[in-house]
């Protein structure tokens, strides 16, 4: 498996979806209401991301692709909605034109232009979210519900971390979450309370939450690689924390997908180190606050136990140079 | 498509003892090889029981299966590969794990499914670190995939693994 | 593409399905096209008129995969809050409406192999949607219970697409037959049961299935209406334990929505106590349960409460979120 060295971290702070609201890190659904319910995003690090995305799956297509038989419909679906998202907030970049069922999709920032017939795979180069997911930085997940549980089935994952599209490919919501031991204060299965609520998503009412974690220098941390980034973790000190480690911010957004009756997520991964935190004060303290306060049994479970007091010393050393 | 459960070491199907009835059960068909004619299987005399013997071809159990009412319940007693063949039918065929009990004659099999090479191997029951034949060391997991049909095998570079890393702990996703 | 909010309609069409029965037609009034669905699924329509806010959930009867419009069948009910009445004697062609993105409280089993259903009355029409939506190598019954032929809705369509399939039930002709839950204990394994009609139906083929040893995954059920909407509703006080704030309940109000009043994120789905989404547990308190979902056995050991119709019968409940 390749490795590599992608240096890349949000440049413009307004579209980092900062996770902190409060110094003290808790538990909890944290699930909102989605307000912009379009999904489709275009940072200044986009083309560095997909080309980055769009790599990796040419590399490896089995590692970040998955689709089990029988979900080419529920695809079709998600690429309709991708499309004319990305046509209603970026008709600059993005446009459509059909023709009864023949349709042209135009990406302007790649300068590619391609002709299809919508329902009919054959007629893509890829399978239907694995072509149009190359469009974007995002993550795609689709868990579609069935008798009462949701099952991976299609996923397009460059970027999620500690996850593998072709581990997961196939698993219950429960199943892909077993490696979660948490309850909330009083004793309840956070995974089941997530799913339940997943399972009351209906078509038309998005919702979103966000998830975050600690990178120590490398951005790939699959499965299947973990032989690499794994030590990698032991090798950051306080002195280099603050290139090296970097915030991790997943946006999720669950939209129930109505043909398919699918819950799909889009994932919105971005990336800050540490030493960028003093470009928001608030955002410094926030996360010193946070980070002082995770409990042991947390920050195993993330993985960033190996180099979290390094990181927190890191900050230390820099609130105390103000 | 769905994807369906597969048998596995500590699938809950599999029992040491023998048929335990439910107040769901109205019938037990009992698939049995020739080495279980032996063992005693304690089906309470009220409810209705029936043996299939074995060997039998997948095409005589699927339209045997078909021929069942809903309230039969199923004993599976062979071996690993046998009794693996027959719970995929009986998962193809619409049944819940509630329905069927297995116990294995002879050894159960375990196998570890190399993050790096994406091929599975077999390992012992005891076995928690092992090394694939694409030349990776792996830690066996304890999660399983009815997909890949093996335990997870997180690679790990046997000279810079650093001791007290639960990696059975970690997950990206919360 | 539609991604979010509400869908504005119009109604194109009226059929009469039977005496009591009217099945409509809605076309989005913006011409776009309506997302598809899946079978069993429903809307939840809301009209405003004569100073009312109509708001009411029908099954969707149109095809799944028809993006031009929907179809929804109306049975005139004597029992009626006003919703059916007013569907039937005042919406007429050109009504405009909105209407929810469809939902799914009634899917299709993935993994059962034989399906049936049992309908009794206008619990028909979700299993007009789910039969389309079968699997090819999947098989299918419908055992349909209706007073009289003319009385049946959708029956000449049953009769043409699906007659080896289809057993009607007649209780008001010469030679009456009445629907049991008999035919339940004959179907071969890898069958899942599905119920639609009126509660005390549902609950009586709910306790037949579980008899013939059907797993509770393999049942499943819809009831379209609470019977409980008539009892007394009386305030209560509930303390919430997680989130550390005690509310009141008035009459007016359901503890479903006095929480998400008070911005708790609790899960609900149906709100007629049909789904079990919004269960949360009790930790003290006796409740006054008004939901279809648990079963009586869960009702006495279970210390949980359907928090979209359920109220209290001790002055104060605690419960868990």
């Amino acid at each position: 498996m390749f490795t590599q060295n992608l240096d890349f971290k949000t440049t413009d702070l307004d579209t980092f979806p900062f996770p902190f609201q409060s110094g003290n890190y808790r538990y909890s659904n944290d699930l909102r209401k989605l307000e912009n319910v379009n999904c489709i995003e275009i940072t200044p690090e986009y083309e560095l991301q997909v080309k980055a995305k769009r790599r990796l799956l040419e590399e490896q297509p089995d590692v970040r692709f998955q689709a089990l038989p029988g979900t080419d419909e529920f695809q079709w679906e998600v690429l309709e909605m991708l499309i004319g998202m990305a046509v209603e907030r970026y008709p600059e970049h993005f446009s459509l034109e059909k023709d009864g069922n023949t349709w042209t999709f135009e990406n302007r920032i790649f300068n590619e232009k391609d002709t299809f017939t919508f329902g009919d795979s054959s007629t893509l180069a890829y399978a239907p979210l694995n072509y149009i997911g190359r469009h974007f930085h995002n993550d795609f997940v689709l868990m579609v519900h069935r008798d009462n549980n949701f099952y991976l089935e299609v996923g397009q994952v460059s970027y999620a971390a500690l996850f593998s599209a072709h581990w997961n490919a196939g698993m219950s919501f429960d199943e892909i979450h077993a490696p979660v031991p948490f309850v909330s204060r009083k004793g309840d299965h956070l995974v089941e309370r997530i799913r339940k609520f997943l399972l009351s998503i209906n078509p038309g009412e998005p919702w979103t939450r966000i998830n975050w974690n600690l990178m120590a220098d490398r951005w790939d941390v699959n499965y299947e690689t973990m032989d690499i980034w794994e030590p990698q973790r032991e090798l950051i000190t306080p002195e280099n924390a603050g290139k090296l480690v970097h915030l991790r911010v997943e946006e999720q957004k669950f939209y129930r997908m109505p043909r398919s009756n699918a819950v799909l997520f889009v994932l919105n991964t971005q990336f800050l180190p540490l030493e960028d935190l003093k470009l928001r004060q608030e955002w410094f303290d926030l996360t010193y606050s946070v980070l002082q306060d995770i409990p042991p049994a947390m920050a195993e479970y993330k993985g960033i136990a190996p180099f979290l007091p390094q990181s927190v010393e890191f900050l230390k050393r820099e609130s105390e140079s103000r | 498509m769905p994807q369906l459960p597969k048998l596995y070491d500590q699938s809950p199907v599999l029992t040491e003892d023998t048929f335990q009835c439910t107040g769901a059960t109205k019938k037990v068909v009992v698939f049995l090889t020739k080495e279980a004619l032996s063992l005693t299987v304690n089906i309470p005399t009220k409810i209705l029981s029936e043996e299939f013997p074995l060997p039998a071809s997948k095409e005589e159990i699927r339209y045997f299966l078909q021929s069942q009412r809903i309230g039969t319940h199923f004993f599976i007693m062979a071996p690993w590969d046998e009794a693996s063949e027959i719970f995929d039918i009986c998962m193809e065929e619409g049944m819940s794990e509630s329905e069927i009990q297995i116990h294995i004659l002879g050894a159960k099999r375990r196998f570890v499914y190399c993050m790096k090479c994406y091929t599975r191997k077999e390992i012992a029951s005891d076995i928690s670190h092992t090394q694939c034949n694409c030349g990776a060391h792996l830690e066996v997991g304890p999660y399983f995939s009815s997909l890949r049909q093996g335990y997870i095998g997180y690679p790990f570079h046997p000279s810079t693994n650093s001791k007290g890393v639960d990696l059975h702990a970690c997950s990206g996703t919360n | 593409m539609r991604v979010a909010g509400q869908i504005e309609v119009k109604v194109e069409k009226i059929f009469i399905e039977s005496p009591n029965v009217k099945r409509f037609r809605l076309v989005p009034t913006d011409e776009k096209l309506l997302p598809a669905f899946t079978g069993g699924a429903h809307i939840e329509t809301t009209i405003q008129a004569n100073g009312f806010n109509y708001v009411r959930s029908y099954s969707l009867t149109s095809p799944p995969t028809e993006r031009f419009y929907y179809e929804i069948a109306i049975q005139l009910d004597s029992n009626s809050r006003g919703g059916s009445a007013f569907w039937h004697q005042q919406v007429e062609l050109g009504q405009v409406l909105n209407i929810s993105f469809p939902r799914n409280n009634f899917p299709l089993s993935s993994r059962g192999r034989h399906h049936v259903f049992y309908a009794a009355g206008i619990g028909i029409t979700p299993f007009l949607t789910m039969i389309r939506d079968l699997r090819a190598q999947d098989t299918f019954e419908l055992h349909y219970a209706a007073p009289t032929p003319n009385e049946c809705a959708f029956y000449p369509f049953l009769q043409e697409h699906y007659p080896d399939q289809c057993t009607f039930y007649f209780s008001k002709v010469e030679q009456s037959q009445r629907m049991t839950p008999s035919t339940m204990a004959t179907h071969r394994i890898g069958t899942h049961v599905y119920f639609c009609g009126p509660n005390q139906m549902v609950k009586e083929y709910r306790e037949a299935a579980t008899a013939f040893g059907y797993s509770n995954e393999a049942v499943h059920f819809e009831v379209f209406a609470s019977e409980f909407e008539n009892l007394p509703k009386h305030p209560f006080t509930v303390e919430l334990a997680e989130s550390e704030i005690t509310l009141k309940i008035s009459e007016q109000e359901t503890l479903l929505e006095a929480l998400l009043k008070a911005g708790i994120d609790a899960p609900h789905a149906c709100k007629i106590g049909g789904c079990g989404s919004c269960e949360i547990d009790v930790l003290d308190g006796d409740v006054d349960h008004r939901d279809v979902f648990l079963s009586d056995e869960n009702k006495q050991n279970r210390k949980s409460i359907l928090a979209c119709c359920s109220r209290a019968k001790s002055e104060k409940l605690i419960i868990n979120i």
